[in-house]
């Protein structure tokens, strides 16, 4: 098993990592999180037959692994104040959490969109992530989502749009202000 | 919104820095392999069978109630070679397999409950318990699949006014989840207590029990428990131990009580394995913001690796219009469409998946068969009270 682990880790252990990392935006909780994966392929791997690249597999249970995260997470908080609901606010870390020391180094610009990123929805996050940050193609997208490619295209463009609303919101009201 | 202004978006998305995870190897391994086959599979063992008489009296009318239920799906076993195989090996008994202890088995072949029972095999494969009277009810399981990805919901019918939680405290000596290709039921070792009027139901928890490491582990839980008593309006869980200090619930804590929430919108594929001896129709989660459509569409798409298949034939294809709480799917493929046992999955995989949108019933426009299996495809068709009815093998 050890084997096995070394070859996936020294493939694509970096970019699963970073996959998660941005999905959660923590990185304890990313390192909980690709721990979570890595348990989840091991135990599954040898009913691994194949239907799907080794690359995509892991991703999708990355994938599986991030969203049971939120959606535990969200009724976590839905708990504590009955009226939360994740997907509609999105907000599973605070806006105003400090920066990660790798983002604040960067422009504003950059910064002010790695915090609006949480404005997404989790499919739209996903996809976001996975094409341009992890520059994954539509197909490869589409693969690890279960997503039809016109979706993937679809929430693409649903993200971009979240995006640059919620930006253009805050600097509006940066401008009142 | 303008190229310009996507263009810029997507360059900043690609200007984010790449995040590096600096932790050590060796380590992560190490915590990896504390976990990896923790949960060995043991043989199942019998729950002592307590109440008896009420166990076999349970037993009994478990197995006249369900050709009641069930029994009425006159369709040809044809099309899906491997849903159908999985129908004519099913296993899916109310009773284990365990040879160390017969009595329970011995209870299920109750005088005139065999041939009635058996009779449902003969009749193919149905996924959902379309509608219960009132003289009935259903009680309900869930197990994950093999690769914890998703928990199928499981549907037991039982006579109504019976004492529901001395069926809960046997359930699992009715999932023989091995021999479906599953996951053990989590809650071997686990009582019951409902208490529909106050809608709660006690746990009473061994001290040895654990939900399982890694931070979703509480997610498989509490959606094992969404599916069992939702369908029973319970809308909280208390946890009581053996030892009265509480229930470490792994990554959950230590908490007394947890309320249930409405599952979310899902699209019903069919799960299948190669070694699995019957197939489900499996919940796969989308977003709360979807549309019915989106829920349809996502019926045509695999994920083999997960032994989760689409139950929309390539060719097949609607448009969704919604008329109060009816949802009207006019037909608008190209294939035709044949009477088949793949067509009665379709057709309540999407009855499943309209209900969980919030649809009352579904009607069929301009589809290219009248009848498949039960289904009167003229007439809306309510959308079915359960799914996954496990019957008797015969």
């Amino acid at each position: 098993m050890k084997a096995v682990f070394d070859r996936l880790y020294d493939a694509y252990h970096q970019d699963l990592f970073q996959f998660i990392f941005y999905m959660v935006k923590d990185r304890a909780l990313a390192e909980d999180l690709v721990q979570d994966v890595y348990i989840k392929v091991l135990n599954s791997y040898s009913s691994f037959r194949g239907e799907s690249s080794e690359k995509t597999w892991l991703f999708s249970i990355a994938r599986h692994v991030t969203y049971d995260y939120f959606r535990s997470a969200g009724r976590k908080r839905k708990r504590i104040m009955d009226f939360f609901d994740w997907q509609e606010k999105g907000e599973l870390i605070p806006d105003q959490a400090p920066l990660p020391e790798e983002i604040a180094v960067k422009s504003e610009e950059i910064g002010q969109l790695y915090r609006h990123l949480d404005k997404c929805t989790p499919d739209q996050k996903s996809v976001l992530i996975l094409r341009y940050i992890q520059s994954f193609s539509i197909q490869e997208t589409a693969d690890i989502l279960n997503f039809s490619t016109s979706k993937v295209k679809t929430t693409q463009h649903r993200g971009l749009k979240t995006l640059r609303t919620s930006m253009l919101k805050e600097q509006k009201k940066g401008g009142d202000g | 919104m303008r190229d310009k202004e996507k263009k810029q978006i997507i360059d900043t998305l690609r200007s984010l820095p790449q995040v590096k995870d600096t932790s050590n190897k060796d380590d992560l391994y190490q915590r990896i392999s504390l976990n990896l086959h923790q949960k060995k599979r043991q043989p199942k063992r019998q729950r002592k069978l307590a109440p008896v008489l009420g166990t076999l009296m349970a037993a009994a009318i478990l197995l006249i109630i369900i050709p009641v239920y069930i029994g009425n799906a006159p369709f040809e076993n044809s099309g899906d070679q491997s849903a159908n195989q999985a129908a004519e090996d099913s296993a899916a008994e109310f009773s284990t397999n365990d040879t160390a202890e017969e009595s329970s088995s011995q209870t299920m072949e109750a005088p005139g409950a065999e041939s009635k029972a058996s009779g449902v095999q003969e009749n193919g494969e149905s996924y959902v318990i379309q509608q219960s009277d009132e003289n009935k009810t259903i009680m309900y399981g869930a197990v994950a699949d093999r690769q914890q990805q998703y928990v199928i919901p499981l549907a037991f019918p039982v006579s109504a006014g019976e004492d529901l939680s001395a069926y809960y405290n046997q359930l699992d000596a009715y999932i023989n989840a091995e021999d479906w290709g599953l996951s053990d039921y989590m809650f071997e070792d686990v009582s019951f207590s409902l208490d529909e009027e106050k809608e709660r139901v006690t746990m009473n928890i061994p001290d040895d029990f654990t939900i399982g490491e890694g931070a979703t582990a509480s997610y498989l839980f509490e959606q094992t428990l969404t599916k069992m008593f939702t369908p029973h309006n319970i809308r909280e869980v208390a946890f009581e131990s053996e030892n009265g200090n509480g229930v470490e619930l792994g990554p959950i804590g230590v908490i007394p009580e947890m309320p249930l929430y409405e599952n979310e919108k899902e699209s019903f594929k069919l799960h299948t394995t190669e070694q699995g001896s019957r197939s489900f129709l499996v919940p796969v989660p989308n977003e709360e913001q979807t549309t019915i459509q989106e829920g349809l569409e996502a019926l045509k798409l695999s994920e083999a690796s997960f032994d989760v298949y689409r139950t929309i034939p390539e060719g097949v294809d609607f448009s969704a219009e919604t008329e109060g709480s009816q949802l009207l799917l006019h037909y608008t493929g190209n294939n035709g469409v044949l009477d088949n046992q793949e067509t009665v999955t379709m057709i309540e995989s999407i009855l499943m998946t309209a209900k969980s949108y919030g649809f009352e019933t579904v009607h069929f426009l301009q589809f290219p068969l009248e009848q498949t299996g039960k289904y009167n495809l003229t007439e809306p068709l309510p959308v079915p009270e359960a799914v996954n009815p496990i019957r008797h093998e015969g």
